[in-house]
């Protein structure tokens, strides 16, 4: 295996609230290669957004902090660098989309101004040159008439065309990674197939890898190569996504593959027909420190054992690894 | 109403400011009994710099300014309560009218916008020397200019809570009009009006500080702390004293209202209140 | 506008009893309050009288003052200086003052330099301008000397002795003002800084500085110009104060003068004048949303 672009090891971050820390990520552990798109899946609350905030350090030092692990990302440990080290890094080696294009373009500013800034921060390029590039980026992304939209607010753009602007604004300096928290979470479906096609091509011609963060598994069958299962802030299923799609190993991969509605009643692992595959019972909160496995509450599996340890990440294969005491082999 | 949090007048600023006004109102209450006569004066003790006999020193006539600034005390705190008063009385009658009944709306607004238009200071001395100085007089002056404020607050309100759900409910099962206004929509106004009705005290107690500094509020012959430094002005470079009690007592007192003002307000407002 | 003309013209006519009466003053005999009547043109019905004044505002013609019988519009240029000059000095100090203030409150929003700045803004609205300007007279210009202690040295002999004029009562005047901007400055910036596109800001890599004035402030414009304008009418009351405090020969004076008088031509034609610049005032606000919000300008 070469050596991954971004290597996170047993990372850790933690909130403050009022009735103490609450642990979001539980030392988690991530490998990005080069060029490859690797999908971090989970419900909402297991922590997949605390993950990206933390990689790129964007967690406000009120709330919460890295507590351990540790950020390899070009022989710099990212969890422990100062802010202006980060301050280099973001929107030049290391970008973010995040999920709502409506509310994450300034809206005194205009789009083309938006997009050269992180050119002007980090290339120093004077603002025409940085306007120019930042007009071609827009034509990149498929904005039309772009020179003309760059001179225009956010509010005269739709939610897809806003998205797009957002990724032309991620990719302006060429990055390393491109993380993308839910990218098409709030747009229409049609626009989403766009979005991620744009992504993908993106990422050939930029020459970026990325981490795309999504609860949507269709997302995932789309345009992932790896796959890593979050739940409650741990890691607890990693793999090709063909074969984790095919064949799941943790009880929880397979409830989420489950539940995915299919046509007809060719489900063999659920009911014949009427009622949609479900989980019973509901995501812990995160306030809620817990001994053992996370998942031993909803599990068909759960054996005393769950409920005194939390199963390691154990490696089955060289591409493979699950976190259960009871892993799904047939 | 339960909305005013009972925990929120623990908090120390809220304490600090009741405890200060509750200070003012008692010495208000017994001057006769701590201070001396605020009236007489001794020429042979002209503008003497405090002292163990005079705490504040004397004035320019030999007035005992400590009597003078304990009985001014009174003068403020009842402008002050009564300008509340009245101004947050007519302004929420106004108020609830305009935010019910848009034709009368669309009049009494405009009258309130040119009246905010006139700086209230000059409204309140026009109004003063349109009739015979008195106390009276002062506080009518002072409180009409605060009303238009009181109107809007009010008016807001009303038309934020007019079209709730539960009133729509309530008209539906056949609610009067004037038991609608009472029960249901004077409730909602209750809160943001209180905390007005501190703000609309403390500048009403400047507003008459200031007024009788200009010659134009308070009677001569009472002892208000705005008179006290319009007298102390000649004398003030050798004197100071003479403007400066009263000016303390002027900032403290408008301070502690200020305080318990903003905190009743936070404690309105549920994003500070979940802290309290 | 028309209310305020409405109302400053029947000012003279809703107080009780007879109004020459009352304008000639407690000792007048019987001629000389008909002399004012007269003068005034109070014996003429009062419609007409009203179209006269209505017309006499058109052109331009604020009355006579019946005292010095000077036009009013001569005496409100002779005093004009003054009080523009104090009022744009207190204007900027404000500013320049309370903004700064304000962004580094809601930067660093409940430490203790963000505690302290909101105290001060406490104290600034307690302190009375009268009050606080015979503190600074007395610290600045009887103590340590460096400020005249009244007047006012008109721009004709110098701009530096203008400035030194209007210092302390600028000062003065432009507390209440700097706590009002400031307190609003920080509640924007802080409603502002909670905002998605601040995060996408960061995540640029962009400097808090950067971040701060130049993402975070232009948003945050609207509810501090706003609360500029509607604090000017507090401005225009503590003129006429602070005028008296220093003895500045301003429009503040003349308008105080005037009514302790019942110089009613001058109080109507002051009155009238106010309003206007307030209107102008609200009108150049109402311009500059535009320029701050553009989806204003290009309606939503």
């Amino acid at each position: 295996m070469t050596v991954p672009i971004l290597r996170v090891d047993r990372l850790s971050t933690e909130f403050y609230t009022p009735i103490g820390n609450v642990c979001a990520v539980n030392k988690l552990s991530l490998h990005l290669q080069q060029k490859e798109t690797l999908c971090l899946v989970g419900e909402s609350g297991c922590g997949k957004s605390v993950t990206a905030l933390s990689l790129m350090r964007l967690i406000p030092e009120k709330q919460g902090a890295i507590t351990s692990g540790s950020i390899h990302f070009e022989d710099k440990d990212l969890a422990v660098a100062s802010e202006s080290t980060m301050r280099r890094i973001r929107g030049n080696k290391i970008s973010m989309i995040f999920q709502e294009p409506m509310t994450s373009l300034n809206p005194v500013v205009t789009i083309g101004d938006q997009v050269s800034e992180s050119l002007r921060i980090h290339q120093k390029l004077s603002s025409r040159q940085a306007t120019k590039i930042a007009t071609e980026m827009l034509a990149l992304v498929r904005i039309a008439d772009p020179a003309r939209r760059a001179l225009e607010y956010p509010h005269q753009l739709s939610g897809g065309m806003r998205q797009r602007v957002m990724i032309a604004i991620a990719l302006a300096c060429e990055p390393s990674v491109l993380i993308a928290d839910e990218p098409t979470t709030a747009l229409d479906v049609t626009i989403q197939a766009q979005i991620l096609e744009l992504i993908l091509e993106l990422k050939e011609s930029v020459n970026t890898s990325v981490l795309l963060i999504t609860h949507d598994l269709g997302v995932v069958a789309e345009v992932g190569q790896r796959i890593a299962v979050m739940y409650a802030g741990r890691k607890v299923e990693e793999g090709p996504v063909n074969d984790v799609f095919h064949q799941p190993f943790h009880p929880y991969t397979q409830g989420l593959l489950q539940s995915i509605p299919r046509r007809g009643s060719s489900n063999r692992l659920g009911p014949s027909r009427g009622q949609l595959p479900e989980i019973p019972g509901f995501v812990p909160s995160i306030r809620e420190a817990s001994v053992g496995c996370a998942f031993a509450a909803r599990c068909k599996k759960a054996s005393p054992q769950c409920g005194t340890a939390a199963p390691e990440l154990m490696a089955q294969s060289a591409e493979r690894a699950v976190a259960c005491w009871h892993p799904n082999f047939d | 109403m339960k909305v005013f949090r009972l925990s929120a007048f623990s908090q120390p600023t809220i304490l600090a400011g009741i405890i200060i006004i509750l200070t003012f109102v008692l010495t208000a209450c017994l001057a006769p009994l701590i201070a001396g006569d605020p009236l007489s004066f001794d020429p042979l003790n002209r503008l003497k710099k405090p002292s163990e006999s005079f705490l504040f020193g004397t004035d320019q006539l030999g007035r005992d300014l400590y009597s003078r600034v304990v009985y001014g005390t009174r003068v403020s705190l009842i402008v002050g309560l009564s300008v509340a008063l009245i101004a947050t009385t007519i302004g929420l009658v106004l108020g609830i009218v305009c935010g019910y009944l848009e034709r009368v709306d669309a009049i009494i607004m405009r009258v309130m916008d040119g009246m905010m238009a006139i700086p209230s200071i000059l409204l309140a001395i026009a109004l003063i020397t349109l009739m015979k100085a008195s106390l009276l007089i002062v506080i009518v002056a002072i409180a009409i200019p605060e009303i238009p404020r009181v109107v809007r607050l009010v008016r807001s309100v009303v038309l934020s809570v007019k079209t709730l759900p539960y009133i729509e409910a309530a008209i539906a099962s056949g609610t009067k009009t004037k038991r609608l206004m009472i029960r249901h929509i004077l409730p909602s106004t209750v809160p943001p009006l209180i905390v007005q009705a501190t703000y609309v005290c403390a500048s009403a107690i400047l507003t008459e500080a200031g007024l009788s500094f200009l010659g134009a509020g308070t009677p001569p012959e009472i002892p208000s702390w705005g008179n006290l430094i319009s007298g102390g002005r000649a004398f003030f470079q050798i004197s100071p004293w003479i403007i400066f009690f009263p000016g303390l007592m002027l900032a403290i007192t408008v301070l502690a209202i200020n305080l318990i003002g903003d905190g009743m307000r936070d404690s309105l407002d549920p994003r500070i209140a979940k802290r309290l | 506008m028309a209310i305020v003309a409405l109302f400053v013209f029947f000012l003279l006519h809703l107080t009780p009893g007879d109004p020459a009466a009352v304008i000639a003053g407690d000792d007048a005999g019987p001629a000389e309050i008909e002399g004012v009547r007269q003068k005034l043109g109070l014996d003429r019905p009062v419609y007409e009288q009203f179209a006269i004044y209505v017309s006499n505002l058109a052109k331009g013609d604020l009355g006579t003052s019946i005292f010095s019988n000077m036009p009013v519009l001569q005496l409100v240029k002779q005093r004009l200086e003054p009080t523009l000059v104090l009022a744009v000095t207190t204007l900027t100090l404000a500013v320049l003052i309370a903004i700064p203030m304000g962004v580094i409150a809601a930067w660093k929003v409940r430490s203790w330099i963000d505690r302290f700045i909101m105290g001060l803004s406490v104290l600034g609205f307690a302190v009375p301008v009268f009050v606080l300007g015979y503190v600074l007279i007395y610290i600045f210009s009887i103590e340590l000397r460096w400020f005249p202690v009244q007047g006012y040295k008109p721009l004709a002999h110098g701009a530096l002795d203008t400035l030194r004029s209007v210092a302390l009562p600028s000062l003065a005047l432009a507390l209440v003002y700097t706590a009002l901007i400031a307190r609003m400055t920080r509640a924007s910036m802080i409603e502002v800084l909670s905002e998605d596109y601040i995060r996408t800001a960061r995540a640029k890599g962009a400097s808090q500085y950067a971040v701060l004035l130049r993402h975070a402030l232009k948003n945050a414009a609207v509810p501090i110009v706003t609360v500029i304008g509607l604090g000017f009418t507090l401005l225009i009351s503590g003129v006429v104060i602070t005028e008296t405090v220093f003895n500045i020969p301003g429009l503040g004076r003349l308008t105080v003068d005037a009514i302790l008088k019942r110089d009613y031509p001058i109080i109507q034609g002051l009155i009238i004048l106010f309003a206007a610049v307030k209107v102008l005032v609200n009108l150049c606000i109402d311009i500059s949303y535009a320029f701050f919000d553009p989806r204003i300008r290009y309606g939503q």
